[in-house]
């Protein structure tokens, strides 16, 4: 966002640079929907205001409308962190406005990471701002999709880090359990796995902050990116449970490695927004589905 | 790269809805291809070479595989057995191999599997043994693609067993002339009934000293060296391709959930390659990009 909209002027590249370390570190805290709702409101020309955003819609098949009166009306599902947020940026046809979420109602729900995930709903809510932008509801999920692919990558790349340090650490029948086989094979794969996340994470973000407009070239970076980081978070739980099974290691990093990967929130489904991409609602079922089944093995570890 | 290839399919050089066919050989074909400075990009004029940056060679790489054109003749030198010689063989063997690569002339064959070993390098038997002015090798290898219309192989072979420290020692690497008496290429046929891949017969041949290449009992590095640049290119995810190209086209417009979506579905493929492909890519760009500096 420019300094003259209030943001910090930094370029998007760096902004995709934050959100890496934010995965790294499993930050539960609406980052990425506040850097995603400032760059929609400087599409238009915006000011962003102080404090937490979320998006809406999160799912290409939700609509807003602007009325004839100016209000927007409509329902958009999972808004990620919707309940924290102070603003909203809401993308009604081809305009973009400000909204506050006291104006809007909230229903209550939380994501896999057990973070607010709200459905949102907007019944002739007046804007505090709105202004024409020259942006579609399939760009805005482009742009979620690879927002949530840094995102995983870097929870990916921690998820790494701390299972071959822990592999080197703990003894077993003598010996660091980094030195057996067995071990070193998942080891192997989860790095494998978070090699092609991370190179897809990083193109796309490479290409969207180079590139001016959403086209064909942008959208295979951004699908790519996020399916194949979403298939590397559901593998890489499974290959670091086979490492650290029976340590108290902490889960939370998978958590957000799951909560990127599967929240609708913003992104997942992006990919349906076209008929170009069948695949991404798939592997976005197939992702709750794993995660679920992780989920439940999170507790078992963390315990 | 594109109106040469369009112009060599024209001239019925090669059919490129043939996907196999571009494994088989021309050598009228990669001469030509020489001549456009395609072979041998990377590397230093004096060896013939063009002094092009990776990623031009990426781009000439990828159109020739989507294109199925032939390059089995010239692709394994250029892609691997010319940076090894470059790096480990002397100087006058360099200023007589490279250039004649670079022309086009010249096909390689890599000489490491060996029979009851599978993959397991330091399992090679296959024996060098020092005598006047060379070394004789006996033994054999096997699944060598190419042998059969090579001139050089590069060979691994046993110059001293292993120690029990090392597993590793004891390995050196040859340059080998195919025409040296004492070596046999027998065919190992596929199913189909194609010829790709041989075995390869070493009987008392002789390689004189200037053809040792890097350091002696140590060439586990450069093997290990070599197929990192063997494993990183776009071959390596295009060879099979043209499966997926078909399946798109066997499935039609209107493909149902399970074949679009599956975990082998047709989109989930696709980004797959994608992914690939950024992998591949990222190995030859020369720098880190503004991002990941930033991250780092």
């Amino acid at each position: 966002v420019p300094e003259e909209q209030g943001g910090a002027g930094a370029e998007l590249a760096d902004g995709f640079a934050v959100l890496g370390v934010a995965g790294r570190y499993a930050l539960a805290i609406p980052l990425a929907e506040t850097l995603l709702a400032g760059w929609l409101l400087s599409r238009a020309g915006l000011n962003a205001p102080q404090g937490a955003m979320s998006v809406a819609p999160a799912r290409p098949g939700d609509t807003i409308t602007l009325n004839s009166d100016g209000t927007l009306s409509g329902r958009a599902r999972a808004v990620p962190f919707a309940r924290e947020a102070k603003h909203l940026a809401v993308l009604a046809g081809g305009s973009v406005a400000l909204v506050e979420t006291a104006a809007c109602r909230l229903s209550e729900g939380i994501s896999l990471a057990n973070e607010p995930q709200n459905t949102v709903t907007l019944d002739r809510v007046t804007p505090l701002a709105r202004a024409r932008a020259d942006i579609d509801q399939t760009s805005l999920m482009l742009m979620g999709c690879v927002v949530r692919a840094v995102e995983t990558a870097g929870a990916l790349e921690a998820i790494l880090d701390m299972s071959v340090r822990y592999a080197n650490e703990r003894i077993a029948f003598e010996r660091p359990i980094a030195k057996f086989q067995a071990v070193q094979h998942n080891l192997a794969r989860l790095a494998g796995e978070v090699s092609a996340a991370m190179t897809a994470a990083h193109s796309a973000a490479d290409a969207i902050a180079r590139a001016g407009t959403f086209d064909d070239a942008i959208f295979l970076e951004a699908t790519a990116a996020k399916i194949r980081s979403a298939e590397a978070a559901q593998e890489a739980p499974r290959s670091r449970t086979r490492c650290t099974a029976r340590s108290a290691s902490p889960a939370s990093t998978s958590c957000i490695a799951i909560r990127c990967a599967c929240s609708p929130g913003a992104t997942t489904s992006a990919t349906r927004a076209t008929g170009r991409s069948r695949s991404a609602t798939g592997s976005r079922r197939a992702a709750w589905k794993n995660s679920g089944r992780w989920s439940r093995r999170a507790d078992w570890t963390c315990r | 790269v594109r109106a040469f290839l369009a112009d060599e399919v024209s001239k019925g050089t090669f059919d490129p809805s043939r996907p196999g066919h571009g494994d088989s050989h021309s050598k009228d074909f990669s001469r030509r291809i020489g001549a456009r400075g395609w072979i041998g990009m990377t590397w230093p004029k004096r060896y013939g070479g063009h002094e092009r940056n990776f990623l031009e060679r990426y781009v000439v790489t990828e159109e020739f595989r989507v294109a199925n054109a032939p390059v089995r003749l010239h692709f394994v030198a250029d892609r691997q057995s010319g940076p090894i010689l470059m790096k480990y063989a002397p100087e006058h063997v360099k200023m007589d191999v490279l250039p004649r690569i670079c022309r086009g002339e010249v096909c390689f064959a890599i000489g490491m599997s060996e029979p009851n070993s599978g993959s397991d390098l330091f399992a090679a038997k296959t024996k060098a043994t020092k005598t006047n002015g060379g070394w004789l090798i006996n033994g054999t290898k096997i699944w060598t693609s190419n042998a059969h219309i090579a001139d050089y192989m590069i060979g691994l072979f046993r110059t001293s067993p292993p120690t029990k420290e090392n597993r590793r020692h004891g390995l050196t690497q040859f340059l080998v002339d195919m025409r040296t008496p004492g070596i046999k290429v027998n065919p190992v046929y596929q199913m189909t009934g194609q010829h790709d891949f041989n075995e390869v017969v070493f009987e008392d041949a002789f390689m004189p000293d200037d053809h040792v290449l890097g350091e002696i009992d140590g060439a586990w590095k450069q093997a290990t060296s070599e197929l990192a640049y063997e494993r990183s290119g776009p071959e390596r995810f295009l060879e099979t391709f043209y499966v997926l190209v078909e399946l798109v086209r066997a499935l039609g417009d209107k493909p149902d959930t399970r074949s679009a979506e599956g975990s082998a579905g047709w989109s989930r493929s696709c980004t797959r390659c994608g992914a690939c492909r950024s992998r591949s890519t990222a190995c030859c760009r020369p720098a880190r990009s503004r991002w990941s500096r930033a991250r780092s």
